[in-house]
Order: structure tokens, then sequence, then C-alpha cells
């Protein structure tokens, strides 16, 4: 079974996973296409953990000792990114947090992760701008287009509209990407701000 | 006369680096602090992985060759040993003036 969707808010997500572990669905792969497999209905409870990049031994050294815990590794790479367990001990409310420091601490290891993601981006949506090449309003190349009147104008506009869109498509895309990156780094302060509290 | 700045410990901190005065891994360290804190402190797995980092990081515990490749080994360092007696001592002192409070001295 896949499903689509997005999360900001861990505890959303962890919620999400556990009404569907309750029916009797536990993850197998991370978002935002995630995947699940069947479990006997109200057997498990899943929790959400963010890592940034480790290699395949501290990835191992993690993985065990949340296993000694009991707590199994159900989804997320060495590669960083939510990482989900399950535990089978029948104790609805177990955490692999015991407390609400560690907890928030997620997001702040979340933000820094989409920090590092969005600089470079940043940094080319910054030089496409300095060059004309990121708004389409900037780039009509028709001579003499913005003296044409009534019709002409609108002919003309008509004409080149596509392919200016054409041409500007990846940066409005790329534009719209950082944009969508900035959103989630402040919403995930928010929530930093609030679960440290 | 400046103090510590890393006094006074959280009880997660106090008790994980007495946990690693003997070298241990991760779940190890979990079951003694249980044991030494007669159940008071339960550490789970993602708060004891966190605060690892924090105190390796802090120069307080260091990582020490493991037989077990799967699990890292940690041991507390001389500077973690020195904290760990700092904030004994700032304990000792808070529960000698409770205890003591009602002999002699100025009364304020």
């Amino acid at each position: 079974m896949k499903k689509l969707k997005f999360f900001l808010n861990f505890d959303h997500e962890e919620a999400w996973l556990n009404r569907l572990a309750q029916a009797g669905s536990l993850i197998s792969a991370p978002g935002p296409v995630y995947r699940f497999s069947p479990i006997e209905p109200g057997t498990a409870v899943v929790r959400v953990d963010y890592r940034p990049a480790m290699s395949e031994a501290d990835f191992t050294d993690y993985r065990t000792l949340f296993a000694d815990a009991g707590w199994l590794h159900q989804a997320g790479t060495r590669r960083g990114g939510a990482q989900y367990f399950a535990s089978f001990a029948g104790e609805p409310n177990a955490d692999i947090f015991s407390d609400a420091g560690s907890r928030a601490e997620r997001y702040r290891r979340s933000i820094a992760a989409s920090s590092l993601l969005l600089l470079p981006f940043l940094v080319l949506v910054f030089i496409l701008w300095t060059q004309g090449n990121l708004f389409p309003a900037q780039g009509y190349l028709t001579p003499g287009l913005w003296q044409k009147q009534g019709l002409d104008l609108v002919g003309a506009l008509l004409f080149e509209t596509p392919f200016v869109l054409l041409r500007f498509a990846g940066p409005c895309i790329l534009l719209a990407f950082c944009v969508a990156l900035v959103i989630a780094i402040g919403a995930q302060s928010q929530l930093l701000r609030k679960a440290s509290r | 006369m400046n103090r510590d700045p890393h006094l006074p410990l959280t009880e997660t901190v106090y008790y994980v680096l007495m946990a690693v005065i003997e070298p241990a891994h991760g779940y190890l360290i979990m079951s003694r602090v249980a044991a030494m804190s007669a159940g008071q402190v339960h550490l789970a797995p993602g708060t004891l992985y966190g605060a690892l980092e924090n105190l390796v990081r802090q120069a307080m515990i260091v990582r020490v060759p493991s037989e077990d490749p799967r699990r890292k080994v940690y041991q507390i360092t001389e500077r973690g040993s020195h904290v760990l007696a700092m904030d004994a001592e700032r304990m000792k002192h808070m529960v000698h003036i409770l205890e003591h409070r009602n002999e002699g001295g100025d009364e304020q």
C-alpha cells in the first residue's frame, strides 16, 4: 500500500502513522510516498527520529542501540532524514525520547539539513535574478513590444508568452523549490520553539 | 570564582557520566542508569543517542575500541570525571546546608 503525504510536524506524522498501525499497516518505506506492510492491528507503536547522514558503521550502531531497547528500525537510510522505529511491546505510550528537550531537537536537525540544501539553490536563484533570467516579465524579447497598442499588443503578447514560459519554466521551478524550503524551515523553527518551552 | 559552565549537570548527564566510568555501550548505559537511579531515571534510546553525541563533543566521554563491531563503547574522560566530581561537591554543599540550617550561624 502506498500513500502520498507531506509533513512538517513530527507529532502529526507520528499520530498519522500510529492510526495506520492501529488499523494494521506498518510503515516500510519513508515519505513523501510512504509504503506500508500488513501487521496484526494494534500491536505496534511507531516513533520518528531525524538524523543527518552517517557512515555505515555509525548507522549500524544507531539502529542496534534502538533494537537493544526494543525499537526495530522500519524505514530510513544512512543518507539521513527521518528514521522510523516500531515497538511491539504493547505499551501504547512507549517513546524513543524520555524528555521534551531531546524530542524537540529533531526539529533542529531537520532545519539544519534543509538549510544546507537551500544554500546552493539560493545562490543560483540570486545569480539568475541579477542576470534578468528569473522573472518572465523581464524576458519578453520582441523588439518594440511595449510600444504596441490595443489588439497589436495583445496579439504580440499572446504569441510570445508560450516561448517565455518555456524559457523560464526552469528558473520558476527553482524559485518555487527555494520558497518551499524557506517556508518549511520557518514552520519547523516555530515548532522547535514551541516544543522547547 | 567562576563556576564551570557545565554545572549544574542535568540528572541524565550525571547518570550517563557515572555509567561510563567503566566502559559501556549504549544499552548497557541505559541499564546501569536505570539500576543506579533505582528506576527514577529512564533513558529512551533517542534521548541517550543525543546525550552521547553531546558528551563526546564536549570531550567529557570518549569512544574506546570495542570487540563488538555493531556497538560503540564509551568511557568517561579526565574532564568528564572532573566535572562529575565538581557537581557532586555542589550537591553535597546543597544537601549540607539544608540538613544543618537550624544549627548556629547567622539567622537571616
